[in-house]
């Protein structure tokens, strides 16, 4: 295209994200794009096999990934996919530390919340382990890993639906996590949606 | 605070060939990574994989055969939640797969393994997401029956019908790599990325447990593994990731082998 001609006008629907209430996933891909300040469409509803078009495609029935999301002929399910393809879409910086040391605390805080955080409270315990762990390293910090990263994303997202099931007592105690996650209401933009069609 | 990577490093031998620089010679890479896991886990073959891929040099030590006596404590002084394999650079520590394998790929030499197209790095970690859901727990299962239990109880008899049956669990997964794999070079494009190197590890693992067939039944996953196997590393050296990780004799004695780069 030459230097002067007339670009491409870009017609653009906003990005459909199809997420579940009280779906920790879900709010993690919503909060993406809310921090990210990408337009989208967010359908809350009951994930069904038949959303998960890859999987069904390639024959993997009733994987049930969710959320997904849909952006014109593209459709992609399951929170690692969809927040991979928020965090490099749109025109807001992608969160994404430069430093590696600090890329390794994220994505180890990530694994903390995965491996060792959920499956214990999924099983009825407090998970008082990684807790303690996470409120020891916000000390004199102001974001998990020093600057705001995805794992402050991953980590909002669960305890806002703790606290969305009336759970807060797991985390309550634990005054360096409680100072984040009231600092994570003010600079995540849609922290307390639930029903808006767009975010951002 | 004893530091097990220098005790794992003595036990190993290496301490001394881990002598950075003594010889004169200076490498591209500025420290030498060092790296505790175990040979029949997915995850610490990932981080020699990435290593290898990026050309950083690792020391690797094995939980089985380099243990030292007070392994556990020692671990759970580097990792509190006792999350492994851990990494070392110089006075830097981290654990689990996924920070190590970040920071490897970041601190390396070669190209960022993620696409910077946004539909091809969902599909990147839509593949990465189905190895690590869905298909790591039937191959947990397997390498526990075939080489875990066998590092504690060297006269331990693998269930080969459990075995069998985690094999048999995991078809549907390998069907469907195969189909995404036709007309591909890798597996979500023509150029190699994470997906790649999470199934690598899980592959790698299947056939030195035994259950080749998943692969050899498979037309595009024996392709796609043949090419694997021969590719040369992401960062431009002379190297061949594959070739670093343990073969199925080292890996039922225990072993792991360290990352060396020979033509920096």
């Amino acid at each position: 295209m030459g230097l002067f001609s007339k670009s491409k006008p870009k017609v653009s629907a906003s990005p459909k994200l199809k997420c579940m209430l009280g779906d920790t996933a879900s709010y993690k891909c919503l909060f993406l794009a809310s921090y990210r300040k990408i337009p989208i469409e967010i359908e809350w509803d009951e994930p069904s096999v038949l959303d998960d078009k890859m999987s069904e495609s390639l024959h993997m029935s009733n994987l049930n990934r969710f959320p997904c999301i849909e952006d014109g002929d593209f459709t992609v399910c399951g929170e690692s996919a969809v927040m991979t393809y928020l965090n490099i879409k749109g025109r807001e910086p992608t969160v994404h530390p430069r430093k590696a040391r600090v890329l390794a605390m994220q994505q180890y805080w990530i694994q903390v919340l995965k491996t060792k955080f959920m499956p214990q409270v999924d099983s009825g315990d407090q998970g008082a382990t990684a807790l303690e762990a996470l409120d020891k390293a916000l000390i004199g910090q102001k974001y998990i890993t020093g600057e705001f990263s995805l794992a402050d994303i991953h980590w909002a997202a669960a305890l806002k639906v703790l606290e969305d099931s009336s759970k807060t007592s797991i985390f309550s105690k634990y005054k360096n996590i409680t100072d984040w996650l009231a600092k994570m209401k003010t600079e995540i933009p849609d922290f307390d949606v639930k029903n808006q069609k767009v975010a951002a | 605070m004893t530091d097990l990577f220098d005790l794992m490093a003595e036990k190993s031998g290496s301490k001394e060939d881990a002598k950075y620089g003594a010889s004169g010679d200076m490498k591209k890479t500025q420290y030498v990574l060092e790296l505790i896991g175990s040979p029949a886990d997915p995850d610490t073959l990932k981080c020699i994989i990435t290593s290898a891929e990026q050309g950083m040099e690792m020391n690797c030590y094995s939980t089985v055969t380099d243990a030292v006596s007070n392994q556990d404590e020692c671990i759970s002084e580097i990792s509190p939640l006792s999350i492994t394999p851990c990494l070392k650079e110089a006075d830097f520590y981290t654990c689990g797969a996924d920070a190590i394998t970040a920071f490897t790929d970041a601190r390396g030499l070669g190209y960022a393994l993620t696409p910077r197209n946004a539909a091809l790095a969902a599909m990147q970690n839509y593949w990465v997401d189905i190895a690590v859901t869905n298909v790591a727990p039937h191959v947990k299962l397997i390498t526990d029956e075939v080489f875990e239990k066998r590092y504690r109880d060297p006269s331990y008899k693998s269930d080969t019908q459990a075995v069998n049956a985690a094999c048999k669990d995991l078809e549907i997964f390998f069907d469907a790599l195969d189909q995404q794999l036709e007309g591909n070079k890798y597996i979500v494009c023509d150029k190699y990325t994470w997906a790649d190197l999470h199934w690598t590890a899980y592959v790698h693992l299947c056939v030195i447990a035994g259950c080749n067939s998943l692969i050899d039944e498979r037309k595009n996953v024996k392709e796609w593994l043949n090419r694997i196997k021969t590719r040369k590393s992401q960062c431009g050296q002379d190297e061949v990731a594959y070739e670093m990780l343990p073969d199925a004799g080292e890996t039922q004695q225990g072993m792991l082998k360290s990352v060396a780069i020979s033509n920096y």
